[in-house]
């Protein structure tokens, strides 16, 4: 057993040596062990002509073929257009800063909102709004951290994003105008939201 | 042709990520011809290396978004492009393995084999390329990456999940295993020298 070990670990060393992976001490001992055993002198040279052979192998692809590239255009530009291509919109700087406006008005002043909470329909339409907005939100979030990489892109989502939020507002806006002309005593079933700005799920 | 003024790799991410198509096949252009040769190394015919560099582009269109700019884009691809290869290797070798170290028939030992001409050299190439497909997996794998494709031994282990020594292990029955079957077909046979004693 102990014999057909260290035989295997000669034979390990051999390959080593046909590989250049000994150094100079270890590689001459190995050397003076072939000068003395034919059969580990000859799988030293089969070896060396099995490297030689993956190394010709290797070594003999010249080039792709021509039509490779537009193979794999033909292949990839599929994908690559679902996954990265986009449409885009370019807001003008004024409607983007009219949009923002507009979102702070309708958002923050404790007048709009405490009318809107003192109706009961107007507050399930804000909900209902407000669940909509974050389903896009969540959604072009998701988008966006494929897209991190590329800080022309991350612009140009923001402003999707805005475009989004200019959409709600505008449904909102619509709404809440709706809802403050309409009769207060009014306790019928609320109007349906357009499809969009549905119901959360 | 290539444009003269090289971007750079983060540009040239950035730029796909953005959905830039001319980005991409100026990622396609760069690095088609590595990854081609990484395929060939993993195939035996030029074709199957055609069709697994097509896999590779579409594993990378996918995986974009996972580069990271502090490494060089040069090297991921080439390690996704390996990992591609590698999986296509696996699904491959699924049929039978004709060569084992244990199945080998004893042979003598031929007369020195070295062939001149450049034709003869090819063609003693591919087939010691063909002998290496028939090795089972675990010998065949590390061997293409070690004497193939240049990876040291620490990242065959990693890439291959297994233990260092085992690493080299492998590697060298799987040399033994091929000069001996390359010594039995040399002789015009079609089987090789037994592997005494390996395990």
């Amino acid at each position: 057993m102990t014999d057909t070990r260290s035989k295997d670990r000669l034979r390990d060393l051999v390959s080593a040596l046909a590989a250049g992976e000994l150094d100079q001490a270890e590689a001459q001992r190995v050397r003076d062990r072939l000068a003395e055993d034919p059969e580990l002198a000859a799988l030293y040279g089969e070896i060396r002509a099995v490297r030689r052979g993956l190394a010709d192998y290797a070594g003999g692809a010249e080039a792709p073929p021509a039509d490779l590239r537009d193979r794999i255009l033909a292949a990839t530009l599929p994908s690559f257009r679902s996954l990265y291509v986009r449409r885009t919109h370019y807001w003008p700087t004024w409607l983007a800063a009219a949009a923002a406006a507009a979102m702070l008005l309708f958002f923050q002043p404790p007048l709009v909102r405490g009318a809107l909470d003192s109706l009961p329909r107007a507050s399930d339409g804000v909900s209902s709004l407000r669940a909509a907005a974050n389903r896009h939100t969540d959604r072009a979030l998701a988008e966006f951290g494929v897209l991190r990489a590329s800080v022309s892109f991350a612009l140009e989502d923001r402003m999707d994003q805005l475009g989004d939020r200019l959409r709600d507002l505008e449904r909102a806006t619509r709404h809440r105008d709706e809802l403050l002309s309409a009769p207060e005593s009014d306790s019928g079933p609320a109007p349906s939201n357009d499809p969009q700005g549905g119901a959360a799920p | 042709m290539d444009s003269p003024v090289q971007i750079s790799d983060a540009q040239l991410v950035s730029q796909c990520l953005s959905g830039h198509e001319d980005g991409w096949r100026s990622f396609v252009d760069r690095f088609r011809t590595p990854v081609w040769h990484i395929a060939y190394r993993f195939t035996a015919t030029p074709d199957d290396a055609d069709e697994l560099t097509q896999d590779v582009f579409m594993r990378l269109v996918n995986v974009l978004p996972s580069y990271r700019p502090s490494g060089a884009l040069g090297a991921w691809v080439r390690q996704v492009a390996t990992n591609v290869a590698i999986d296509a290797y696996r699904r491959r070798r699924r049929t039978p393995v004709l060569l084992s170290d244990e199945e080998i028939p004893e042979a003598p030992v031929p007369a020195a084999w070295q062939p001149d001409a450049i034709a003869e050299r090819r063609e003693e190439a591919v087939r010691v390329r063909e002998l290496l497909d028939r090795l089972p997996p675990e010998l065949s794998e590390p061997l293409i990456l070690r004497d193939l494709m240049d990876c040291d031994y620490p990242e065959i282990g990693e890439r291959l999940a297994i233990p260092l020594g085992t690493v080299k292990s492998r590697i060298h029955r799987a040399r033994r295993t091929l000069a001996r079957a390359r010594r039995a077909l040399g002789r015009g046979g079609s089987a090789g020298v037994r592997e005494g004693g390996a395990h």
